[in-house]
């Protein structure tokens, strides 16, 4: 282990500055010293820094430019694009910036949930990462109305509205977001500044997400004290040399869709100005939120008495891996069994008769589509206790590995029909994929963590 | 200064925290009031927004859809079959009740706010009644929802009429 004393720099400057504020001492010990184990890590965490600090950068100096009023607006994006000089460059970052982002996000965020990453001591390394992604996600939001197009606009009318779903508070809420009655100047001044402002908080975030990793590292999680394994690495060369490559690799993706397919991932429809009474067909987030608006969509049931008992019979079948009490198969299969009967009377019910099925709602389906967009950030949080098997990497695990798989075509499935117009099938894919996405978190994993023997470790 | 008597001076310490900390939290909190409060929408130049609406133009089974703080309006000119077909689901089981005599002040006229009660878009006029291509919502020749996730009807708004041929909504 290398060891802790203040270092002595040779550069008298340094030096001088470092006894009274060890910020080169600390910056040494972390970021070039650091002891790591040779294994980990393919360079996402450096991916993730980097298109972060590329949208923050790119943003400030598209700040300089934008103007949040509804008259004006719409004008202030394309003349950033046509007569800025190098806006044209900056504006391309920015937007596809944010793609490539929340793609190095989520393939983090994977590899976290696949290698156990999540796992104790390091909860809290996972939950300040998914808040940061809840952050995000508020932030591209934002950043998708202030262009003032069509689509974002009409996103910022439907996603407010779902805001009026929160008991008591809601309908407040979405007034005090957007400053009126409908999408105007005042919506854009407040989504301006929390597109401005939140970044900074996200970039604290992510010091404390590495801060307690760093802790969290000299801990002995599971078999293993990272700083007490004999063939640890310097930090720098090798993790930074290693994660520079895929960093480039990564870049170069990157790239090419910014210069050459620099409106692949913009929805046509927002480079059409907004206009509160015509609703264009198509409303849609960009891909990277499409499924949490697939969700949105997938629950477009209320909850009444026959769901609700259901999902209290769903919970008794699974009561025993939560208590880790005896588990009776017979009891299990009729308790689960007869809950979907139930779930399947309740939701036909209300689908194919109005009444009277479709007017005795315990939670309306307004409030349990925002529900189910709230549970889906819960879950993840919760993902610590809900995945409690002891062996920590994922790969060792084969049936975690093909429910992981399961997990991903969940996404895509809720993505797919966040895309699609809301009809028929598109909507029955996304409620299948929001079926899978909680039935993974909430049902496979705690009865994998029963079931599953301990793999290779 | 003994300080064998400091176990009472300990427990008025704690107290004097208690009370010094307690406080500090409902400052706090009071000082976020206006804050937050800063935030609800500026009311003073649209509280007495109206619109005039001439009936003339609009023939029967024709509509006209128009602006009224912020939201779009439609005043339906219905026909007698569309009056019918309304006042005949008053009696069917709908998910917000109310009969067609309650959402209008002369039934061949039918004023709406065209904004879905789910999550906002614009329904638009399907047949005799009006369907949201968000999320799947029907609404009725009264503008009641009939199917789909949106949980009330569609709102009608304050409005008078001014003789035989002018609307004012608000």
């Amino acid at each position: 282990m290398i060891d802790m004393e203040p270092d002595r720099f040779k550069n008298p400057l340094v030096r001088w500055i470092d006894e009274r504020l060890p910020a080169f001492s600390i910056f040494r010990r972390h970021y070039i010293d650091h002891p790591t184990p040779r294994y980990f890590n393919k360079g996402w965490n450096l991916i993730v820094s980097v298109m972060l600090m590329i949208v923050i950068v790119s943003g400030l100096f598209l700040a300089v430019h934008y103007v949040p009023h509804e008259d004006h607006a719409f004008e202030a994006v394309e003349r950033i694009r046509r007569d800025v000089r190098w806006g044209w460059l900056i504006h391309t970052l920015h937007a596809n910036g944010a793609s490539f982002l929340f793609l190095a996000m989520y393939v983090h965020m994977g590899r976290g949930m696949l290698y156990g990453a999540f796992k104790t001591p390091r909860e809290l390394v996972w939950i300040v990462g998914v808040l940061v992604l809840f952050l995000m996600v508020t932030i591209s939001f934002t950043g998708y109305v202030l262009p003032f197009g069509q689509t974002g606009g009409w996103a910022a009318i439907v996603i407010t509205n779902a805001l009026t779903a929160i008991p008591f508070v809601g309908e407040g809420l979405r007034l005090a977001v957007l400053g009126g009655d409908g999408v105007g100047t005042a919506t854009l001044m407040r989504f301006y500044v929390w597109h401005f402002a939140v970044p900074f908080l996200v970039l604290l975030l992510v010091f404390l997400h590495i801060w307690s990793l760093r802790v969290c590292l000299g801990k002995k999680d599971g078999s293993r004290n990272h700083y007490e394994d004999p063939r640890l690495v310097p930090f720098h060369p090798y993790h930074t040399i290693k994660g520079s490559l895929w960093l480039c690799g990564f870049l170069i993706a990157f790239t090419i869709v910014a210069f050459f397919f620099p409106d692949l991932t913009v929805s046509p429809g927002n480079r059409v100005p907004f206009d509160p009474l015509h609703m264009p067909d198509r409303i849609a987030p960009e891909w990277y939120l499409l499924p949490f608006y697939g969700m949105l969509r997938a629950v477009n049931f209320g909850i009444n008495p026959y769901i609700a008992l259901s999902l209290v019979l769903f919970a008794a079948a699974l009561r025993p891996f939560y208590t880790r009490g005896a588990f009776r198969a017979g009891r299990a299969a009729g308790l689960a069994g007869g809950a979907t009967l139930l779930f399947a009377f309740g939701y036909l019910g209300q689908t194919l008769f109005a009444a009277p099925f479709g007017v005795l709602f315990l939670v309306s389906a307004k409030s349990a589509g925002a529900a189910a967009f709230a549970g889906m950030f819960a879950v993840l949080l919760l993902l610590p206790w809900l995945d409690r098997h002891p062996v920590r990497n994922g790969r060792a695990r084969p049936w975690f590995g093909a429910g992981m798989v399961l997990f991903a075509a969940a996404l895509v499935a809720l993505g797919v029909s966040g895309a699609m117009p809301a009809t028929a099938p598109w909507v029955a894919l996304g409620q299948v994929g929001a079926a899978v996405y909680f039935l993974w978190f909430l049902a496979i994993l705690p009865v994998l963590n029963r079931f599953e023997r301990g793999g290779r470790e | 200064m003994a300080l064998k008597d400091d176990k009472p001076d300990d427990e008025r310490r704690d107290f004097l925290m208690l009370l010094a900390g307690a406080m500090g939290l409902v400052g706090g909190t009071a000082a976020m009031w206006p804050l937050f409060g800063s935030l609800a929408p500026v009311r003073s130049y649209d509280e007495s927004a109206f619109v005039t609406v001439d009936l003339a133009a609009i023939p029967a089974g024709r509509s006209r859809t128009v602006v009224w703080k912020g939201r779009p309006v439609t005043v339906r000119h219905r026909t007698p079959e569309e009056i019918a077909q309304a006042r005949a689901e008053d009696t069917g089981a709908l998910r917000d009740p109310q009969t067609d005599r309650e959402r209008t002040v002369r039934p061949e006229w039918l004023v709406v706010v065209s904004v879905c009660t789910h999550l906002g878009c614009i329904p638009t006029e399907r047949g005799e009644g009006w369907f949201c291509s968000c999320h799947g919502s029907a609404f009725d020749a009264s503008g009641r929802v009939v199917s789909g996730p949106a949980p009330a009807n569609l709102a009608v708004p304050p409005y008078e009429f001014i003789g035989d041929t002018l609307l004012r909504i608000g």
